[in-house]
Order: structure tokens, then sequence, then C-alpha cells
């Protein structure tokens, strides 16, 4: 199997910055899209374990994937997320706010209390309403690099999964179509960094399996954000200049990946598995970063995720008749009759 | 007289559509080449290409997956299943999320699909070609599910879907796809392009103050023939021909039994809990007090569909008559 990718190796002379389309600043608005996706992960988490939210899946770890991969991402590109992607949702222009009051699932979340917490939406950042079902998103995105490529459009459809999903039939089933149309799309794993056959995942790594299919494949070091990038910013490029597909298989700790699902999670792994401290020390090291820009972020998120957490909390649950709303373009006439029932207090 | 066959009109409502709305896209396994395994793709591959009709590898939730991904860029996509009864791998996609995307993205997204199942007996398919699986579309919040008798009904409520915003399955009763209507209104509906039948609208097919009988799909014609047969022992049915089975129209049903006070309903599918029972409910519900006899169904056994049996499985006439009499003569 082909070797992991890597390029924060703790060596400042090691990392081939020629090699990336970032500058200073651009390195440092990266850093600060992960600090602001961890604190936002942990403050929701805490809103779970609190008990003031439902069910949460944090993605505290994983910060290197959803920023790495969304920083390549131009406007007109899809993106077809799974619920670990918060990262993406800011950086496609998800507000605090509207997160937090999805997280209620209050009057003023725009999916109205539908989903679980974190299954946010987002049209205008063409980021696709996450599912509940593991792997569903994969055969959509493979369906709508289709139509991008069909239509000539210059984009291309970004998809992320973890490697549980990489079992489902939807992963099969995109990667065939994905090849058969060499449609413009990259799609995105985590997995588990281990010994080959022991995991939850196939026998073969996810890269190895999406390179049988037809669909070019690399495998990168998960929490090196830079490493990230710049596979996916190759994969997007080639999917858009019409060169087909790529799967990009982030490898990760099998306990960071696995423990950010916990909904208790919010310690970050051990430092040299840590994305955020790896990005750090090298950003120090050229100089772009300190510690008082560190302390000076920190206390920014602090006050603004604390105002949001108060506004969203402060909103009412919506009406309980707007339950029947959005089930079809019109009610039909037993979606009305069991509204004005409900209304009315008539029952049953 | 010009003929036209069920198959010619959903091929040639397809065909206009897309030629007034290039973001209507046909696809499915041998929709292309092959035209379809019942030809009602026939001829689209070389009029619109294959950006427009795809053959997709054949993987039912791979076609519908991969259509939800196109409707959400806002294409049109009409997704063929072969057969009904390999659509299950593709419930996922339909349930889970064409049906639910609106509804939880809270009206942000829509997904305007349409999904073409041929379904039910009548050509020796045996029990992997043969079913009705209306029922678990129809149990599903936020799918319209339409079930055309005639070509001209297939035409009509096709172009509904294609203009409309909800996702939709089109059952379409594959014993009648070759039989041609020599019915002159049927050739001129099929043959304008703005033809179109409102959803949860029914037919009445025929007059009748003594019995309601409810059909759709390929039952509606053995209904009809039972309709005649009654008439002639003086038993005058009224024919209501769904079309739509959700949402149905309930004005029609419940104007048609408070007139009869006695209801026969018709389904090819399994009896328990199928479509039948539902329409059975609303009656016991919102009906009660006309009913003079118990509402029976004339429905396929709760048995898989049996290769050498299936004449026996299907309702034909001579069931569908006896309950229409033994409702009459309580």
């Amino acid at each position: 199997m082909s070797e992991i990718q890597s390029m924060l190796s703790g060596d400042v002379a090691e990392v081939d910055r020629e090699s990336l389309a970032l500058d200073d600043a651009g390195l440092a608005r990266m850093y600060e899209a992960m600090s602001t996706t961890r604190a936002v992960d942990k403050r929701s988490a805490r809103l779970h374990v609190e008990g003031e939210i439902g069910f949460y899946v944090a993605s505290c770890g994983l910060e290197a994937v959803s920023v790495g991969a969304g920083f390549t991402l131009e406007t007109p590109d899809w993106l077809f997320p799974s619920h670990r992607d918060l990262g993406m949702y800011l950086l496609r222009g998800g507000s605090m706010r509207a997160w937090f009051d999805q997280l209620f699932g209050n009057v003023a979340d725009l999916t109205k209390g539908r989903q679980l917490p974190g299954h946010a939406s987002l049209p205008a950042g063409r980021f696709v309403s996450v599912s509940g079902r593991v792997g569903a998103q994969i055969s959509q995105a493979a369906g709508c690099a289709m139509a991008i490529k069909s239509r000539r459009d210059k984009a291309c459809v970004l998809t992320s999964f973890g490697e549980a999903a990489s079992s489902a039939a939807d992963f099969h089933a995109a990667m065939n179509i994905a090849a058969r149309f060499r449609v413009p799309a990259v799609f995105v794993c985590r997995s588990a960094r281990r010994d080959i056959g022991a995991g939850i995942g196939g026998a073969a790594p996810v890269a190895t399996r999406a390179k049988a299919y037809g669909v070019s494949a690399a495998r990168v070091d998960g929490s090196d954000v830079l490493a990230v990038y710049r596979a996916v910013s190759e994969a997007r490029s080639t999917a858009t200049e019409g060169g087909g597909p790529t799967l990009i298989e982030a490898v990760l700790d099998e306990a960071a990946l696995f423990g950010a699902g916990a909904p208790a999670a919010g310690d970050p792994p051990s430092a040299d598995l840590d994305p955020l401290a790896r990005l750090r020390e090298y950003l120090e090291q050229c100089g772009i970063w300190d510690a008082a820009r560190e302390d000076e972020l920190g206390a920014r998120l602090a006050d603004r995720i604390d105002e949001a957490v108060a506004a969203a909390r402060a909103e009412a649950k919506p009406p309980a008749h707007s339950l029947f709303d959005d089930v079809y373009g019109e009610l039909p006439w037993m979606l009305q009759e069991q509204r004005e029932r409900l209304v009315s207090g008539e029952g049953d | 007289m010009a003929m036209t066959t069920l198959a010619e009109a959903v091929r040639d409502t397809l065909a206009q559509e897309m030629r007034r709305d290039e973001s209507i896209v046909v696809m499915g396994h041998a929709v292309g080449t092959m035209g379809g395994v019942f030809h009602a793709t026939e001829g689209l591959l070389q009029e619109f290409g294959e950006d427009r009709v795809i053959d997709m590898p054949l993987d039912e939730g791979g076609v519908v997956g991969a259509a939800v991904g196109m409707a959400l860029y806002g294409l049109r996509p009409v997704a063929e299943i072969q057969l009904a009864d390999f659509v299950y791998p593709g419930l996922d996609q339909i349930i889970s999320e064409a049906a639910k995307l609106r509804y939880r993205s809270g009206g942000q997204y829509r997904c305007p699909l349409v999904v073409r199942i041929p379904y039910g007996g009548g050509v020796g398919g045996g029990p992997y070609q043969s079913q009705s699986p209306e029922a678990f579309f129809t149990h599903t919040p936020g799918l319209v599910v339409v079930a055309p008798s005639t070509a001209a009904d297939a035409a009509g409520l096709l172009r509904t879907a294609l203009r409309g915003e909800d996702p939709v399955v089109l059952m379409e009763p594959k014993a009648l796809y070759g039989v041609a209507a020599a019915a002159a209104e049927t050739a001129d509906a099929v043959a304008d392009d703005q033809f179109a039948l409102p959803f949860g609208v029914a037919a009445r097919l025929r007059r009748g103050d003594d019995v309601t009988l409810v059909a759709y799909g390929a039952m509606v014609h053995p209904a009809q023939q039972a309709a005649e047969q009654a008439a002639a022992h003086g038993v005058e049915v009224d024919v209501l021909d769904l079309r739509t089975l959700m949402p149905f129209d309930i004005g029609a049903l419940l104007e048609s039994v408070a007139k009869t006070g006695r209801a026969v309903l018709v389904q090819e599918a399994p009896r328990s809990c199928g479509y039948a029972a539902e329409l059975a409910a609303v009656l016991a519900e919102k009906a009660i007090f006309h009913l003079q006899a118990p509402v029976l169904r004339v429905t396929g056994f709760d048995t898989p569909f049996s290769h050498a049996a299936e004449h026996t499985y299907v309702p034909d006439s001579d069931r569908v008559l006896g309950a229409i009499r033994a409702v009459a003569e309580f």
C-alpha cells in the first residue's frame, strides 16, 4: 500500500512550503479555523453532557481533516458532509449562532429542530443537509458530480465519511459510479491507523479498495492539516480539470478517531497526534504565531461562543404545529386534518 | 385511428418534457442503448444523448442515491427501476433521503425526482418480477405515490410529477405496458404536450348507487369488468380509479360511500397491512354511519408471488364480482 503522506514532521526545514498555495496569512487563517472548530465542538459536547441538548457526536481531534479539506474548496463546489464536519460548516459560511440554534433545535433553527444536534444544513454554502444514515451521502455525491460534469460546470463535489461507511453499499455504489463516469468528485475518508484486517473497515485499506474500482487514491496523515490540504487540493484540481475522482484516506490514531465520537469527548489527543498542536508548533517556528496571538484568539472565541450559546438558549422551541411543515410542497388533506386536531386539542 | 400503449405514453411524455426542460434526465439500468426493459425509454438516447439518458450500473441503491444527488444540484432525474421487485436496495435512498430531505432541512432543500417502478403480475414473472410494493411508499411521509391504469393517465400523472417539487413514485402496471388504447382521446392526450392530471384526484369510471368499488393500476380493469357483470345482476356499481394513492382523493371516496353505503376495495398486493387497509380504516373512521355492510377487500394473498399460481393470486373480475354481490346482498 502507498505510504502515508505527511508534512509536519516537527522540523521546520522539512516542510515543503512551495507545494502549498498558502501564504503566512492563509496559514494563520487555517489555524484560526481549526481552533474555532475545536472550541465550538468542545462547547457543543459540553452542552450535551450537561443535558442541555440531545445526542451530539463530537469531532475533537479531527480538525485537520475537516479544515484541511474544507480549505481547498471554491465557492461553486458542493459538499456532502457527515456529522463530524463542523470545520467545513464554519468554512462554508455557517455561523456559530446558526450552529447553536440547530443544537438547541429552537425556533431560530433553520432546520426547525427536526434533526439531532450537529446535523446541519447550509444551502448558501452548498453544504448538503447531513443525514442520520451513515454513508447515504456518498452515492449522492457521485450523482451530484455526474450532474456537474454533464452541465460542464467548473466545480467539484467533496464528500466526507468515516471508515465504517466504507463497508456500506453506498460507498461501493459511489466508487463504481465515480470511476465509470470519471466524475469531478473528491472522497475524504477518516480511517484508523492499524494493522491490516484488524479494524471495523474491510480487510484492505479504503484507499486500496478505491483504486480497485478505478478511483485514484492517496493516504495522508489525518492529524497533519498541511498534508490533508495538499492532497485534497491536488485531488480538487484533478477533478475540476477532467481528471476524474480521487479518494483521500486520512489516517488517524485509533483512539483519536473513535474517542472523538464519544459524546463526552473534549480532551484533545496527545500533542504528537493533536492537529492543532502540530500546526501551531510549525507556525511558531515560522514566526507566524505566538503565545500572545494564541491568548487573544482563545479569549475572542470564548466570548463569541458564550454569546451564541446564550442567544440560542434563550430562543423558544418551534411551535408544535410546525411539525407538519415541509413534508410536502403543499399540505395534503391528511396532514391538514392532523394539524387541526393537534392545534385544537381535539385529539385523535 | 392512432393506437397508444402505456409504454409509449411514458416514452412520449418523457420526450416531450425533456424537450421543454433540459434539467430532466432519465437514468437506470439499460434505459439508454436497450431503451428500457419494457421499451418505455426507447429512442430517448438517440434524441437526447448520453448526458441526459444515462445507462447506470445495475445497483438500485446507487441509481437512486445518484438521482438524489442530481436532484439536489438542480436536475430533475427520472430513475427507472427495472422491476418493482428490485427496488428494495433503493428503498433506503427513497425512504431515508429523497422523502426526508425537505423535512429534515426545514424546507431548505427539495428533492424533485421521479422513480418509475414497473409493478404487478400478469407477465409470468414469478416471485421476483411480479410484486406490488406500493404500501412501502404510501407509508412513507414525503412521497407522492401514483398508479395509472391507462396510457393517458400515465402521461398525465408523469407530466405533473415532472413539473412538481415532491419526490414521486410512479407505479406502472407492467401487465398494461403493451395494451393499446384505441380510444381517440387517449392518443390525443398522449400527443398533447400540456396534458396533465392533478395529483389526488380520482376518476369515476362508472356511476352507480349500490356499491362503491375502489381500484388503482392494473386492478382497475377487472374492477370495471366486474361492475359490468354486476349490472347484469341488477347491482349498480360506482367505480373509482384512485390514480393517486398518496395523497388520495378522500372527497370522492366519502361522497361515493355516503351514497352507496357499501364498499369493495381491490388491490393486487398481499392483503395484510396493504394499501386497501388504509382505505378501510378511513371508511371506519369517517363513514361508519353510512355503511350498511362490512367493507370488503379483494387482494392478493399473504404469500410470496407464485409462478405457477399467478392467475390464482392476482384478483380477477370473478373475485371482485363475488365481493360486490356479498356486500350488495348483506
